[in-house]
């Protein structure tokens, strides 16, 4: 027990070098850059989390990748040793955010991680070092707007595939993202979602507020600012068709669920929703 | 044995995908499509406004503005030189609005890429008047006569930007991002209204929305892609959040 308390304490941050001084415009220090990783070796054949994490500065903002009236989400670009892969980034929860003008945006504020699984190739070698870079571009806001940009490395041992893995210092960070990924919604009774005619009715037994994201491929809400929330366990929410879209195709994106906590106060859980259009008899033009 | 089971803990935390730990999870439940419980719909018409459910959705006209196919808001604004240009002053002319922030990192790779300066001049011989629209409210970033008089010098701006500090034109027009690209026809209706091409803010698409429908207007066609949806910075409105 004692070996493992002293393995623990002597974690090494593993975290990517900081970008070299000054790097882009105003919007590469409103919003830094850094390539995190959760365990502290690579396990040939395995697939790993890596952190995409951004320190946003008070009063600052990052945008999700869903359905947004602005602004522009970080776009990612890896570059990684031979055979090794990323799938796709896991996106957290957002918070809403409106702007003057009912401009509506789905927001990160204080700090992000976007969750990347690394696939380390079975013919990785025990003892070589994995290089894996990252850059990125994005919007960063307050009532203006930054371009920012950043690249980060990460130098990660490949270990053999019986070690025991150690976490890092940035494991709760990772946890923090994790809550709010969201999981699949239950098949059971207490959630039920259904159409009437261009309405969506979304009901969570026990909820005390229900908030929905909708995502880039979704419908649009028809009041993108106060519809698509309800402080009850029933939430109701008029779509229109997608832009450039003559037909509501499908509702996408995430429901938020607030219920009472353990000790009292909220607890927020979070979960996917897709739904086909509602079913409608096609007019003759 | 005690530590082995922290350190398994420890393994299964790495996935990226929250694992089935939590209690109220259905466990191998993949993340697909919800059927939802079925009303059928199919011979309900829409009952636009009227609402048994009690929603309280705003008329989503009043976000959205003008809608294609529809007669294109008037509007009378100051451009940089102090000169007063109104909508009307282009009658049986094909007006291109471009709402514009010359401090909007999108709008200026728009710029230094030469889009919409190349396109204008282009289509200054078919008949085709184009005009850029601020309404950016005082005090927010690129707002101010000065600062688009110099936009338009450094930039080589041969169309005029209008100053809409007050935002009615921009909410008459339902725009949120600089830039949003609106087409009028020669008869005043709304042709197009969207981004300027099929890119995003980070990169130039490869189509170019605006002068596909304005070859589309000036052959007598029909515009094939009357609507996208714009991108952009947020159109810098004043009042609260």
């Amino acid at each position: 027990m004692s070996a493992l308390i002293a393995s623990i304490l002597l974690l090494m941050p593993v975290q990517s070098e900081p970008p070299p001084g000054g790097g882009g415009g105003g919007g590469s220090a409103r919003a830094r850059l850094q390539l995190i990783a959760e365990t502290a070796a690579l396990v040939p054949g395995e697939t790993v989390c890596l952190g995409v994490h951004f320190e946003i500065d008070p009063g600052w903002h990052l945008y999700w990748n869903g359905l947004n009236d602005s602004g522009m989400p970080p776009e990612l670009d890896f570059t990684l040793p031979h055979g090794f892969q990323v799938g796709e980034a896991l996106w957290p929860a957002p918070k809403r955010h409106v702007s003057p003008g009912d401009i509506v945006d789905y927001i990160y504020e204080k700090r992000v991680t976007l969750l990347v699984p690394l696939i380390v190739p079975e013919s990785a070698r025990p003892g070589d070092i994995a290089e894996v870079s990252i850059r990125a571009k994005w919007l960063v806001c307050s009532d203006v707007c930054l371009p920012g940009e950043g690249e980060a490395t990460l130098k990660l041992p490949i270990s053999r595939p019986d070690s025991t893995q150690k976490t890092t210092s940035q494991a709760p960070l990772f946890a923090e993202a994790r809550a709010r990924l969201p999981r699949a919604l239950p098949t059971s009774p207490d959630f039920k979602v259904s159409w009437q005619s261009d309405t969506l009715v979304i009901q969570v037994s026990s909820a005390l507020g229900l908030d929905f994201l909708p995502d880039a491929s979704s419908a649009m809400m028809t009041d993108r600012v106060a519809g698509g929330r309800a402080d009850s366990a029933r939430l109701v929410i008029k779509f229109q068709p997608a832009i450039g879209h003559d037909r509501i195709q499908q509702v996408s994106g995430i429901l938020e669920v607030s219920s009472r906590g353990e000790r009292g106060g909220r607890t927020a859980a979070f979960y996917s929703i897709k739904v086909s259009g509602p079913e409608t008899v096609t007019q003759p033009r | 044995m005690k530590c082995k089971s922290l350190i398994a803990l420890f393994v299964v935390g790495g996935l990226c995908i929250a694992s089935a730990a939590v209690a109220q999870d259905t466990g191998n439940q993949p993340a697909k499509s919800t059927k939802p419980t079925a009303t059928p719909a199919a011979t309900q018409p829409s009952e636009k406004g009227k609402d048994g459910t009690g929603n309280k959705d705003k008329d989503h006209k009043k976000t959205d503005g003008a809608k294609v196919g529809e007669k294109a808001p008037d509007f009378s604004l100051t451009d940089t030189d102090g000169k007063t240009v109104k909508l009307a002053d282009f009658a049986g002319k094909i007006v291109v609005l471009e709402w514009f922030n010359p401090e909007c990192p999108v709008v200026v790779d728009c710029y230094k890429a030469e889009v919409m300066t190349k396109l204008a001049n282009q289509y200054k011989s078919k008949n085709v008047v184009w005009v850029a629209i601020n309404s950016g409210a005082a005090g927010l970033q690129g707002n101010g006569k000065e600062k688009n008089a110099k936009a338009r010098t450094e930039w080589k701006v041969s169309y005029p930007v209008l100053l809409d500090e007050s935002g009615t034109a921009g909410k008459a027009y339902g725009s949120k991002n600089t830039p949003t690209m609106y087409i009028i026809a020669a008869d005043g209706t709304l042709a197009y209204r969207g981004a300027i091409d099929n890119g995003n803010p980070g990169k130039r698409g490869d189509i170019n929305y605006v002068q596909k429908a304005l070859d589309e207007i000036i052959a007598g066609q029909t515009v094939t892609t009357p609507e996208t949806k714009a991108y952009g910075c947020n159109v810098k409105y004043g009042g609260k959040n």
